[in-house]
């Protein structure tokens, strides 16, 4: 705990001293009587004065909130002296109900009430006391760090439905292979062999051809999806970025991929490089979650390319999202990499088109018209590959995306 | 006239260091108002029998000035603080009345005054002394 002197303790200093000094010389007893309380103040403030005993619990009611849902801190002070009480707080937690900083003068409790703006993972609860001594010429102050952790999760979209990945893992799942095997969903019809089970006989063909004819069916299987983030570069304004929207995007799929049963693994492929295995459960979510909320973007001039990823991290046949704002070229030229080498790639652009102004000059517009032709270029370089490229806007939700991917890869046939 | 220009300007100076919670203000105020006293006890060439009274109402508005500097007071400490001020003001006003008295007793010999300046000297000098270790 520091000690320190407040304004008052040297006006009252230098007050009594004027007039103490004013009366003497001038002969005016009236002045050291009207000084002389000041002295008394001031010195008795200081001869009692002994160090106040503050402290502060920090509480949160849950340590995991969604985006947007207010959440109440706890703040239980321990004080035998007046006290200023200010907690500080990251910028993305708004507090709605309750003061910040506040005086107690005593024993109490508080109640704020906090809104995350923004995901990620916060650790607030550095507390500043500042407390006086009973006349208030002295001022203590404290910080007390109590690290309370706080994971604001990214708001989740709801998707009508996924793309569908080319090819299936062995395991069962959600997805109708396009194998033939044990499953629901017919398939073919084929003649009887040694072995077939009497129950997948078809009886009305094999009348019509008067031969055992039996039904072959598509097995359901797993999937292996993996999300690509771009973290080479954002574009922002205000609060808001291209990051936010990727990691909320990327949020949206991981949960309704996982949900499907399928096994989903992340790859934040920028000036660093994060990734996760793919894998299935709940688990796993969780860890993509903790994951995106470390994102951010890391300068970096260093060309990247896919040879950094660890082996196991792109299985085969795997379906790979790449959510990316076709702000860096390393970005581009990696995903065409991973084309090349056979994934099954869909691209879901997070345009950043409403962070951009096209400003007022006619050199800026043409500036920006320049810009989006560049991306349009970007675009048509997928395109050329057999990539869907879907656009996120901001009017346009992330399922209008997947559905436009889906109308792509149903209707153009991508080869290996 | 010119006390009520010290004091108008007295008022306007604890009114901006109020509004702008600057310290420095609150403290020139003060001066400015014992400055104001001191130039009518002067003129007065008497007594002031309401010293006490002036002193113990320096002392309040030193208290009310700094005290509007700080955040809002809960209303346990602002009840708190409202009867410590009034405690203050009454032992301000109760030590004028017993300094007055003291100097009204004295016969203003040489060795008095010696005795007066060196008293304020030690009493200054104890002041700045525990002001000086509170601020390290």
């Amino acid at each position: 705990m520091t000690r320190a002197a407040t304004p008052k303790l040297a006006g009252y200093t230098g007050l009594a001293a004027l007039s103490l000094f004013l009366g003497l010389a001038l002969r005016l007893p009236e002045l050291v009587v009207a000084g002389a309380p000041f002295a008394v103040l001031v010195t008795l403030a200081l001869l009692l004065d002994r160090p106040p005993d503050v402290d502060v619990r920090v509480e949160f009611d849950r340590d995991r909130v969604l985006e947007d849902e207010e959440v109440e801190v706890r703040l239980e002070v321990r004080a035998n002296a007046p006290a200023e009480i200010f907690v500080g707080l990251p910028l993305d937690l708004r507090v709605v109900d309750g003061d910040n900083p506040f005086a107690v003068s005593g024993d109490d409790e508080r109640t704020l009430r906090l809104r995350p703006v923004r995901w990620g993972a916060f650790v607030p609860g550095v507390v500043h006391v500042r407390a006086y001594d009973p006349l208030r010429v002295v001022r203590y102050e404290r910080r007390l760090d109590q690290h309370v952790p706080l994971k604001v999760f990214p708001r989740q979209e709801t998707l009508r439905a996924l793309a569908r990945p080319r090819d299936t893992q062995v395991f069962s799942g959600n997805q109708v292979a396009w194998t033939k095997g044990d499953g629901i969903e017919f398939a073919d019809l084929r003649p009887f062999a040694p072995g077939d089970l009497v129950r997948r006989v078809n009886w009305r063909a094999s009348a019509r051809r008067s031969e055992l004819w039996v039904n072959e069916y598509h097995p359901e299987r797993n999937a292996d999806v993996v999300i690509y983030v771009d973290a080479f570069a954002e574009a922002s304004s205000g609060d808001a970025s291209t990051l936010d929207d990727t990691v909320r995007a990327a949020a949206s799929l991981a949960a309704h991929y996982l949900r499907e049963k399928d096994r989903v693994g992340l790859i934040s492929f920028g000036g660093t490089l994060n990734w996760l295995v793919p894998t299935t459960g709940l688990a796993q979510l969780y860890r993509i979650i903790d994951a995106l909320l470390d994102s951010r973007i890391v300068l970096s001039y260093a060309w990247r390319n896919l040879n950094v990823i660890p082996r196991g991290t792109l299985p085969s046949h795997a379906l790979v999202i790449a959510l990316t704002p076709l702000l860096d070229e390393r970005a581009t030229d990696a995903l065409l990499n991973l084309r090349a080498r056979g994934f099954d790639l869909a691209v879901v652009e997070i345009s950043p088109l409403r962070y951009v102004s096209p400003g007022r000059s006619a050199a800026e517009h043409v500036a920006h018209r320049l810009w989006e032709l560049r991306r349009e270029a970007e675009r048509a370089r997928y395109e050329r590959a057999g990539v869907p490229v879907a656009v996120c806007r901001e009017d346009g939700s992330l399922g209008g995306a997947i559905e436009e991917v889906r109308a792509f890869r149903r209707f153009a046939r991508s080869g290996r | 006239m010119p006390f009520a220009g010290l004091g108008t300007l007295a008022g306007i100076s604890l009114a901006v260091g109020v509004a702008g919670r600057w310290a420095v203000f609150v403290q020139t105020a003060l001066s400015l108002l014992l400055a104001e006293y001191a130039g009518f006890l002067l003129e007065r060439g008497e007594v002031d029998a309401r010293a006490p009274l002036f002193a113990a109402g320096l002392l309040v508005a030193g208290e009310l000035g700094y005290a509007a500097l700080e955040p809002p007071a809960t209303r346990r400490s602002f009840a708190r603080g409202a009867a410590l001020l009034a405690v203050l003001g009454a032992a301000a006003a109760a030590l004028g009345v017993l300094l007055l008295a003291a100097a009204a007793a004295s016969g203003g010999s040489l060795a008095e005054e010696v005795v007066g300046f060196a008293a304020a000297a030690a009493t200054i000098a104890l002041v700045a002394r525990l002001a000086w270790t509170a601020r390290r």
